[in-house]
């Protein structure tokens, strides 16, 4: 499925002021209809094993480096998920220590598109799709 | 050099040659002796040898045999083959087959025979030593790797929200907002500069020289609270001391300093903003046995049971801090253990911690410690213990 902008987004990270600059950033460069912040990667895997009506298309920012349960984990727990509902998202994880073992790992995971450098470039994500109108 | 702790195992057919071999040597060393290679191999696989001699000639099998077949389940010990004529054709598969030490020639000398045994133990623990050493080595470097995996996250995650600010704040078409983005680069700086501090008192508890004064619990307590009042939340909290020092007491300062600044900082940090009454109450005691208890209780958010035992490992965070970096309870755990203490924790969610310290006087505890660790002073022993809860 093709990525098209702009988009529902679910960002995943623990660190309260990225959460509230990222979510600021997206929703003002216009390229996100909502983002939805999830501090704890398990309160993001509950809500998505509830959520049954997810729009299409949204795109899960996940960060790496999480207490608990970290990035790789949650896409873990995401795996088991069915596989109608995983079509529905696309799935970038974000880092910022960019770890060589960290980038090999996350490009070959099948569920995750690719690893973004923080901070967040908007140019760069918006590379990975096409703008629609409307 | 006599040394009791060489153990050494002699094999020869002769009865008489065993018996004159251990009259000789048994008030310097460890002596083992047999007739037989089956209970040869009965006391390697039994005890710790470190030097085997045999003789070449025996019925059963040469001691060059013996030597073949025993030095792949038993490579440590030295071996040496005592024989009482020249054979090349012994000695040559002496050295390629059973790989032979030394040759001790009949009639054998005993103060040269003293010499080459002492001469192999000394490579013996050598490489022992070294093997150790190795060990330690490839300990301290999986912690140093995953030292740098977190600490260049944990560096550069405050630099990455800097920057992301500030690519908001270009967004902003109004001069008025950049303000609130200030506001918020400050608390990103502020969090750079805590890990950074936590690094530098990781290190100089980790590589320091310690030095022991004479310590002032009061004086103490009150330096710290300088340095505490200025943490977030300070104001909301109310500090309890007791102090009740009636002798001398002596510790590494830096150290004690590191331990107690970490344990009320946090004390202070996961205050629970539910209660009307914040509460840290300090208790220290040094009456008795040249050892002071220091108890830290107060009745914050708690410790969540599962993560009790792994908030004293390093980067282990169990919330999601705004300040936390992971490694102050770590550095809390090496300090005292450095100092030979102990440290518990005891915690119920939503009702409060305590952390109680024991630490022993330090002029008493430095003979103690010695005698029983032999290497307690060597830079890379002590540093590289994999992160375990100790409730000892």
């Amino acid at each position: 499925m093709k990525i098209t902008f702009p988009q529902h987004f679910l960002l995943i990270d623990d660190n309260p002021l990225d959460q509230f600059v990222y979510k600021k950033t997206l929703l003002k460069t216009g390229i996100a209809h909502t983002v939805t912040c999830f501090g704890w990667a398990k309160e993001a895997l509950a809500f998505l094993t509830a959520e049954t009506a997810l729009q299409p298309g949204t795109i899960l920012l996940v960060d790496i480096q999480m207490p608990e349960m970290n990035g790789f984990e949650f896409i873990a727990g995401l795996s088991e998920l069915p596989e109608s509902l995983i079509r529905k998202f696309h799935i970038f994880m974000l880092s910022s220590s960019m770890d060589t073992n960290d980038l090999i790992r996350a490009r070959q995971h099948d569920l995750v598109v690719d690893i973004l450098h923080k901070p967040l470039d908007i140019n760069h994500l918006k590379s990975f799709g096409e703008i629609t109108s409307g | 050099m006599s040394n009791s702790s060489i153990s050494i195992l002699y094999i020869d057919d002769e009865i008489h040659n065993l018996q004159a071999f251990k009259a000789t040597f048994r008030k310097s060393y460890r002596i083992y002796i047999t007739q037989f290679p089956e209970e040869a191999e009965k006391i390697l696989n039994e005890q710790e040898i470190h030097i085997i001699l045999a003789d070449q000639r025996m019925p059963v099998m040469s001691g060059v045999q013996f030597f073949e077949k025993i030095r792949h389940r038993h490579p440590q010990p030295f071996r040496f083959l005592i024989t009482g004529y020249t054979d090349i054709r012994a000695a040559i598969d002496a050295i390629n087959k059973g790989e032979v030490f030394r040759f001790i020639e009949k009639p054998w000398e005993e103060e040269h025979v003293r010499n080459i045994i002492d001469q192999a133990y000394d490579i013996y623990r050598t490489r022992q030593e070294l093997k150790r050493r190795n060990q330690e080595l490839e300990k301290a470097y999986a912690e140093l790797d995953n030292f740098v995996y977190s600490a260049s996250h944990d560096l550069r995650a405050p630099l990455t929200s800097i920057q992301g600010i500030i690519n908001l704040a270009l967004l902003e078409e109004d001069a008025v907002s950049q303000n609130e983005y200030l506001l918020l680069i400050r608390q990103s700086v502020n969090k750079l500069d805590t890990f950074t501090s936590n690094i530098i008192d990781y290190y100089k508890n980790a590589r320091g020289v310690p030095v022991i004064t004479a310590i002032d619990f009061h004086e103490l307590i009150d330096e710290i609270k300088q340095i505490i009042r200025y943490i977030p939340g300070f104001d909301k909290i109310n500090i309890e001391i007791s102090i009740n020092q009636h002798q001398e007491f002596y510790s590494d300062l830096i150290k004690l300093r590191i331990i107690l600044n970490n344990l009320l900082s946090n004390a202070i940090k996961f205050q629970d903003p539910a209660k009307k009454d914040p509460l840290i109450r300090i208790s220290i005691d040094s009456t008795q046995h040249n050892s002071v208890t220091i108890s830290i209780t107060d009745n914050g958010i708690g410790v969540p049971e599962n993560a009790q035992e792994k908030i004293f490992e390093m980067f282990y965070r169990a919330t999601i801090a705004t300040s936390g970096s992971g490694i102050g309870l770590y550095t809390v755990r090496e300090a005292v253990h450095k100092l030979n203490g102990t440290i518990t924790l005891q915690s119920t969610p939503t009702k409060g911690t305590t952390f109680t310290v024991s630490i022993p006087s330090s002029h008493e505890s430095k003979a103690h410690a010695a005698l029983q660790q032999p290497n307690h002073y060597s830079p890379t022993h002590e540093n590289h213990i994999p992160p375990t809860l100790s409730t000892n």
